[in-house]
């Protein structure tokens, strides 16, 4: 399958790649070219969580600004999936035009070029508000709040939903929230009970490209591991992307209990 | 009060009305008045996107009127219909932002029934529906701005969110004679068809709307509230009843084809 990504040079697009690099034809695409690394691959100490490409190779890169709708429409063609990764976070103005305005000409390549498959990615939305809420699913009511990021976010996946409900488009939409190397062997800052390792991300991308069509025009997912807080889940993308999580952090949300304490809880009539 | 689209044919007749009503009305549009207003306050060309542009308009003003998330599709290139997006869902954002900064708490934001229109015609659609807009601006605009707008009326991080009513309208008659108007020639209210909203209409939705945002500021229940101004015919696709029953909304019957 020939597929386009659109913000490759993140390492979520890192993770992608690193899964679909076997058996798909790749086209590149981001508005930093690649001789120039991602913020993250110049902080070392981020640069050392940047997923792993164990069978990399080269493919095609095709410099596209997604605000520009001709950029986008020109990299799409011959392709036969989109996967959409394309970010701009704080930026008061950067991300209406690139979160928004971006998904919005994607959705346009993929209609002018017949392309059906897209793959559009996002945050959670549906975390800030729910914080003392559990049992949260994809399905609840997105409340991004008035922050640029998840508001902009949030917009386009609606742009997205409008164009797939109404132009016969499949889309799949993976939200993610933390990132995490599976080798880590704490918690990292950050971390939360909406959490996925590389690994994981870049299989929820092969999962989503190669998925039989959805009950939805739209069909969202979260993308999280297995934790036991049961506030997130993945049961969806078990089911219907039959994608299963395979990093599970087991020493993450476990405390060490030492034996003595242990017995004396038995004793006590205790599990 | 801040008129936002004010130069548009909607806007400017609800410029109009208010300002004969004895508010002192600052309209702003991204285009200029196609004739001079007629008895408003003042009128600023610029960009809601520009915040720059937004903090000095709302010096004094205590109220929002935000009717460019209509307007902005019928005066920006139709071939760059994102950027029409942006400038309804960022203008919104930059508008609010400084709305809730300087202590605006009311606004009535205009939006278009046309959202509802994908659903099939033997459907009693009301507010309760979800929007399914098509990607086309004159429908994803508004509908963003909507979206954009409700965030601010239930964002837990802001001290004090607005109170806002949506309207959604009807597509407006052409028919009209009120001021600014640039579409084609005016007919007589007579040929109005059945499926379209007269101006006059609109124009008392908005006056009932604000009413109700100056009788009810929400201290408690939902800030966001949202009316389908419609049609009046019997016939017509959609209903008003519930801003009939919220908002005492009772526009005259006018004559019809």
């Amino acid at each position: 399958m020939k597929i386009v990504l659109y913000g490759a040079g993140g390492p979520v697009a890192a993770a992608a790649i690193a899964e679909l690099e076997r058996d798909h034809t790749l086209r590149l695409t981001d508005v930093r070219p690649p001789n120039e690394p991602h913020p993250h691959q110049q902080d070392p100490a981020r640069a050392d969580r940047w997923p792993a490409r164990p069978h990399a190779r080269e493919h095609e890169f095709v410099p596209v600004d997604v605000t520009k709708p001709d950029e986008v429409l020109r990299a799409a063609a011959g392709m036969d999936a989109i996967i959409n990764l394309s970010v701009v976070r704080p930026d008061p103005v950067l991300s209406f035009r690139v979160n928004m305005m971006g998904a919005y000409h994607v959705m346009q390549a993929a209609v002018a070029q017949g392309i059906k498959r897209v793959v559009h990615t996002g945050p959670e939305v549906i975390i800030g508000h729910y914080w003392h809420d559990f049992d949260v699913t994809v399905e609840a009511p997105p409340r991004p709040g008035t922050g640029y990021y998840l508001l902009t976010k949030y917009l386009g996946q609606e742009a997205v939903r409008s164009f797939a409900e109404t132009q016969g488009l499949e889309v799949i939409a993976l939200y993610f929230h933390v990132f995490q190397p599976a080798e880590a062997t704490e918690r990292l800052p950050g971390a939360s009970p909406f959490l996925v390792s590389w690994g994981d991300t870049g299989r929820a991308f092969r999962a989503a490209v190669e998925a039989p069509p959805m009950p939805h025009a739209y069909e969202p997912f979260i993308i999280t591991t297995d934790l036991p807080q049961g506030k997130f889940n993945a049961e969806k993308a078990k089911r219907l992307l039959a994608w299963e999580p395979r990093d599970i952090f087991p020493g993450h949300w476990r405390r060490h209990v030492p034996r003595a304490s242990a017995e004396h809880r038995r004793s006590a009539g205790g599990p | 009060m801040l008129l936002t689209g004010g130069a548009s044919r909607l806007g400017s007749a609800v410029g109009a009305a208010l300002a004969a009503g004895g508010h002192a009305v600052r309209g702003t549009d991204t285009v200029p008045l196609t004739e001079p207003a007629s008895g408003w306050g003042e009128f600023r060309q610029g960009a809601l996107t520009d915040p720059d542009f937004v903090a000095p308009l709302l010096e004094g003003v205590q109220v929002i009127v935000h009717l460019a998330p209509l307007a902005l599709p019928e005066t920006m290139p139709a071939n760059a219909p994102a950027e029409i997006l942006d400038a309804a869902a960022r203008g919104t954002h930059v508008l609010l932002t400084a709305a809730t900064e300087q202590g605006v708490r009311r606004v009535v934001q205009g939006s278009t029934l046309a959202v509802m229109d994908a659903y099939p015609d033997d459907l009693e659609v009301d507010e309760q529906w979800r929007p399914r807009p098509r990607p086309h601006p004159a429908e994803m605009a508004p509908y963003l701005a909507e979206l954009t707008a409700r965030e601010f009326t239930r964002d837990v991080q802001l001290k004090a969110p607005p109170s806002i009513i949506c309207l959604r309208f009807a597509r407006l008659a052409v028919a009209s004679g009120n001021g600014g108007e640039t579409g084609p020639p005016a007919a007589p209210e007579s040929s109005v068809p059945l499926s379209d909203l007269p101006l006059t209409d609109a124009v008392h939705a908005v006056q009932r709307a604000l009413d109700a945002l100056e009788k009810d500021l929400r201290q408690r229940g939902h800030r966001w509230q949202v009316y389908h101004i419609a049609a009046p015919a019997p016939e017509a696709r959609y209903t008003s009843a519930l801003a009939r029953q919220a908002l005492g909304y009772a526009a005259p019957e006018s004559p019809r084809s």
